[in-house]
């Protein structure tokens, strides 16, 4: 069994926010921030260095993806992105070397799970 | 627009110099021209029935023919009549505008035009071979009064071909709204799908002691699957379609799309048989695009077709104006396309079955368009659904991609 990870997860969605805070933790793993807007999330990045981010693209204010990208800047935590969009452009951006998955909305529990895995075996692998 | 035309026809008459001169003479071409209009208004129509292009607007035989030289011979009259007031010009407008309706190229009225001129000229010719001086002013009359109808007849194609480019442009506009507020509805039906299924989800975690109520969660998870494929196809069909091309053999995309059926293959005894010539198996596809397109045939022919379905994928080459193309046929042993599938099957939301979108063979259509290919039915009469999927043949260079794979 791999050690928890301390996830930090960006939705503006409440009812989101609940369901992937629920399947994280019955995952054993700790929901350290869940924040609604790309602001939030770099501020609880910079001040949480969680080991993982899970977030939605589209949100009030700063995007999610362009939340990440300011991130990365000091700190490169694998990242999972959710959009009901397609995949952000020139996303990851180049020269950039970090673990991260995209997810098309709706989301099933199961894809979700796997993509936890297999962005911290790679992250791991990295 | 009428009064545009009929103020651009008084400037056409001055500018040609029209005066009484030419009314007079008028009066005298019409007696020496309509006692021989029979006559050359029937060669006018043989000549017509030798020409399969033009031929092809008459679609009504000897009778149509028959009324045809009697509109002629009506249009002729009223060419001579003399009197060349707003009726006229409207009336000569409209039957330009009759041409245009019926699909006549410009170039086949202009020819047909310039015959009936050397047909009137001819016989000015020779009824007053001996009366030069009368030749000269009747032909210089008579030139002046057809060029003013040809006039009147190209303003009524390039109304006509302004009108329908602007029905046109307001069509594509108005597809053009739909396309956005569509893809934007399934954008939005996604992000209310995600908190959907969230919820159920939730509850499957919540309620699993209680096993009772799984069918119930596990039939609400099936229906939000169906919605997310609906939406899925319908913003597949709006997005532009852009093609990873890589060196792949058909037979095995084919294959692919028959065991990603799995499901609905599942308690059936349906077979898929293949051959397809080595030559003939390789392109430069896009593998995933063409994988939906082979899903779709058979997805259709394991709904259509009664145990023990069988279904077929041959390959034969094929020319079509010097291009070659590797033809691929998908047959199946059911029931084939009745008259209306024949016709839509190719159409958006068009479907026979009680459950799809409708979008599947419109996507596989846009597919294979952007291979430069062509899918088309097999002919009518075929036993059994026919699809001819055709791709061109091309020499195998070898991409980054394909190396990469080793």
């Amino acid at each position: 069994m791999s050690p928890p990870l301390r996830i930090a997860i960006a939705d503006d969605e409440s009812e989101i926010r609940d369901h992937y805070s629920k399947i994280i933790k019955r995952l054993g793993h700790e929901v350290v921030a869940a924040v609604d807007t790309g602001n939030a999330l770099i501020e609880v990045c910079q001040r949480l260095h969680p080991d993982l981010i899970i977030t939605d693209v589209h949100m009030p204010g700063l995007d999610g993806d362009q939340a990440v990208r300011e991130v990365w800047k000091c700190e490169t935590i694998p990242t999972i992105l959710i959009s009901a969009y397609d995949q952000p452009k020139d996303f990851p951006p180049a020269g950039i070397n970090v673990a991260w998955a995209y997810l098309s909305k709706p989301v099933k529990r199961l894809d979700f799970e796997a993509a936890i895995r297999a962005t911290m075996n790679t992250a791991t692998f990295e | 627009m009428l009064q545009t035309i009929n103020e651009k026809f008084g400037h056409l008459r001055q500018y040609l110099n029209w005066s009484v001169e030419d009314d007079r003479h008028i009066t005298q071409i019409r007696s020496l021209l309509l006692p021989f209009a029979p006559v050359f208004i029937e060669d006018f129509y043989a000549e017509i029935v030798r020409h399969p292009t033009i031929a092809r607007v008459i679609t009504g035989g000897d009778q149509q023919i028959a009324r045809l030289q009697q509109s002629l011979l009506r249009w002729i009259d009223e060419l001579l009549s003399g009197r060349y007031d707003v009726e006229y010009v409207q009336r000569r407008w409209k039957v330009g505008y009759r041409h245009v309706e019926i699909g006549l190229d410009q170039t086949y009225v202009n020819i047909a035009h310039a015959r009936l001129r050397m047909q009137m000229q001819c016989i000015l010719l020779e009824e007053l071979k001996k009366a030069p001086d009368q030749l000269r002013d009747c032909e210089i009359t008579l030139h002046k009064l057809l060029d003013l109808d040809l006039a009147l007849i190209s303003a009524a194609y390039a109304a006509e071909l302004q009108e329908r480019q602007h029905k046109q442009a307001k069509q594509d506009e108005r597809l053009a709204t739909i396309g956005q507020m569509i893809t934007g509805l399934a954008h939005e039906a996604r992000n209310a799908l995600q908190r959907m299924r969230a919820s159920t989800e939730s509850l499957e975690l919540d309620l699993e002691e209680q096993p009772n109520l799984h069918p119930d969660l596990h039939r609400l998870g099936v229906a939000q699957d169906d919605l997310t494929r609906l939406f899925t196809e319908v913003q597949n069909y709006a997005a532009p379609l852009a093609l990873e091309r890589e060196w792949v053999a058909i037979s095995h995309i084919a294959q692919q799309a028959w065991e990603s059926l799995t499901r609905q293959r599942q308690g059936r005894d349906a077979q898929l048989k293949m051959i397809i010539p080595a030559d003939l198996n390789h392109g430069n596809h896009d593998a995933f695009r063409l994988q939906q397109v082979f899903r779709n045939f058979f997805e259709n022919s394991l709904a259509a077709c009664k145990d023990p379905a069988i279904l077929e994928v041959t390959a034969q080459p094929q020319s079509i104006d010097g291009q070659s193309f590797a033809e691929f046929r998908v047959q199946d042993n059911g029931p084939g396309l009745s008259e209306s599938a024949r016709l839509h099957v190719f159409d958006p939301f068009f479907t026979t079955k009680t459950k799809g979108t409708g979008l599947g063979m419109a996507i596989a259509l846009r597919i294979v368009d952007a291979h430069g290919g062509r899918l088309q039915l097999g002919p009518v009469g075929s036993t059994g659904a026919d699809f001819r999927l055709l791709l061109p043949r091309v020499e195998h260079v070898p991409s980054a991609k394909d190396r990469h794979r080793g």
